[in-house]
């Protein structure tokens, strides 16, 4: 089926539900594991001619497919289009996109991810190994040359969060809780509320944490993050936002 | 201010996906809105130094991200629009396919975020929740008895339920994880009529504790719930440890 020129319209409409199909078709070839990570793709043409469509369908489904993260598209002599498995940075970015993209407040996303944190926690309790833990305290020092030399950032901070949320040794997790750093960070910049000596109290707060969980102590670690986390919330939203709909 | 100042040309390996990034970043910094309607085509075709076919690719991708919808007609064009969850969970689903992590990863993600907010959903639920709820109950009533029912009710069951803690950024979080699992439990050989009578009772029994205002037993219940068929061992189990437990 051949792209009319100057009639989108109809082109689009049947060129979208033929290329669904196409897509269609390679997810059933993954999900059955004929087609994997680092195969490589046949070329359009040759695509086009198997399944039977227009190479401008061909092509619109790998920009889906390329979209969903499933292929990546390599150019020069090696190049062509390869199957890849999603990262978890496609995710994480989406789910970012989406929280500062929608009309969540400030106040809401910190809540969001005060509830996340605190839930994760008690995994990263049970799991965390001696590395985790060592390259925990890695972070705290270099965070402490760098506030006391004056070049202390927030995204330290972020650093040290998304750490320990590896801690809890599920992907899933760490996903999640490196998707709130972005709009966290924009929201303290918009409340202009990152002054220089903010990383003091929360060195202190993140070794405090790091010594609970060696100690396996869910309870200490859960009320250090729990102050931790609440002085964010407060430096972004000073009260807590009326809800309208809550009935008591 | 127009858009296209700041927007450079491209050159060299993947264009289309520089294009793609170019764009987005703007779309997060919050230099393009949702509504806004990006330069057109040839105009991004000057502005990026690429083909015509290069800015449409660039445009179909950004549009399955869910950052961009491309309206057509006199009034067309490429509009930044507002992301779902459903790209997530998509993406998630994907992700699950490809064996990027294992079901029982994204369960422990929904068990963090369901435990998390019931404190909070046990503050806010309004009556209006309340009733919500009950009528999606009864429905699940209706289909069961009908052997129309399917995991999907359940999931949407869940979705309600953490509306409830009122708060637009954990309902996100909870729709983005929701359907990649609603996939694995269709493809679990677990789920028969019984256990979708017993998921439908505890549903119901949950909705009743909230409406009692009985905070331990609404709990107790979705713990138990939550827990039912699965794999108790280890961390799920933790999750639930003697500290889980607020007054």
């Amino acid at each position: 089926m051949a792209a009319p020129v100057g009639n989108e319209l109809f082109t689009r409409v049947s060129t979208a539900r033929a290329s669904a199909d196409v897509v269609a078709q390679i997810h059933a070839a993954l999900e059955s594991g004929e087609l994997g990570p680092g195969d490589r793709l046949p070329p359009e043409r040759e695509l086009a001619t198997q399944l039977g469509v227009s190479r401008v369908t061909v092509r619109d489904a790998l920009r889906v497919l390329e979209a969903n993260g499933l292929v990546a598209i390599r150019v020069g002599a090696h190049g062509g289009a390869f199957v890849t498995a999603p990262d978890t940075d496609h995710v994480s970015e989406g789910l970012a996109n989406l929280l500062m993209m929608s009309q969540v407040s400030p106040a809401d996303i910190t809540e969001a991810r005060m509830v996340f944190e605190l839930g994760s926690l008690r995994l990263v309790c049970e799991r965390a190994t001696t590395e985790d833990l060592a390259e925990l305290t890695e972070i705290c020092d270099r965070s402490e040359q760098a506030l006391r030399q004056g070049t202390f950032d927030v995204a330290l901070s972020a650093e040290f969060h998304i750490r320990l949320a590896q801690s809890a040794h599920n992907v899933a997790i760490s996903l999640v809780t490196e998707a709130f750093q972005e709009p966290m960070l924009r929201s303290l910049v918009k409340a202009k509320a990152i002054d220089p000596h903010m990383g003091d109290p929360g060195i202190h707060e993140h070794r405090r944490l790091v010594a609970a969980i060696a100690e396996r102590d869910v309870r200490e670690a859960r009320n250090v993050m729990r102050t931790h986390l609440g002085r964010t919330a407060r430096r972004i939203s000073s009260e807590k936002p009326a809800r309208r709909t809550a009935s008591g | 201010m127009s858009v296209a100042s700041f927007l450079s040309p491209v050159a060299g390996g993947r264009m289309s996906g520089q294009i793609v990034n170019q764009i987005s970043d703007l779309i997060r910094k919050g230099q393009l809105k949702p509504g806004d309607r990006l330069p057109a085509e040839r105009e991004l075709v000057t502005t990026f130094g690429v083909s015509r076919v290069t800015v449409r690719d660039a445009l179909r991708v950004l549009e399955v991200m869910g950052l961009v919808e491309i309206r057509v007609g006199s009034a067309g064009g490429a509009f930044v629009t507002t992301p779902t969850p459903d790209v997530i969970g998509e993406t998630l689903s994907n992700m699950l396919v490809m064996r990027s992590f294992e079901p029982e990863q994204i369960a422990e993600v929904r068990l963090v975020i369901e435990l998390g907010i019931f404190a909070l959903v046990i503050e806010r639920i309004t009556d209006e929740d309340i009733a919500d709820l009950r009528q999606m109950c009864a429905e699940s009533k209706r289909k069961l008895s009908a052997g129309e029912y399917d995991t999907k009710l359940s999931m949407a069951f869940h979705g309600r339920l953490a509306a409830a803690a009122h708060n637009p950024a954990i309902s996100m979080l909870s729709e983005s994880f929701s359907g990649p699992l609603a996939m694995g439990a269709m493809r679990s050989k677990e789920v028969r009529r019984n256990a979708h009578k017993k998921t439908v009772d505890e549903h119901n029994e949950i909705v009743n504790a909230l409406a009692a205002g009985d905070a331990d037993r609404a709990r107790a219940t979705l713990i138990a719930h939550l827990l039912r068929g699965r794999d108790a061992a280890d961390g799920t189990q933790r999750l639930l440890g003697a500290g889980s437990r607020r007054r």
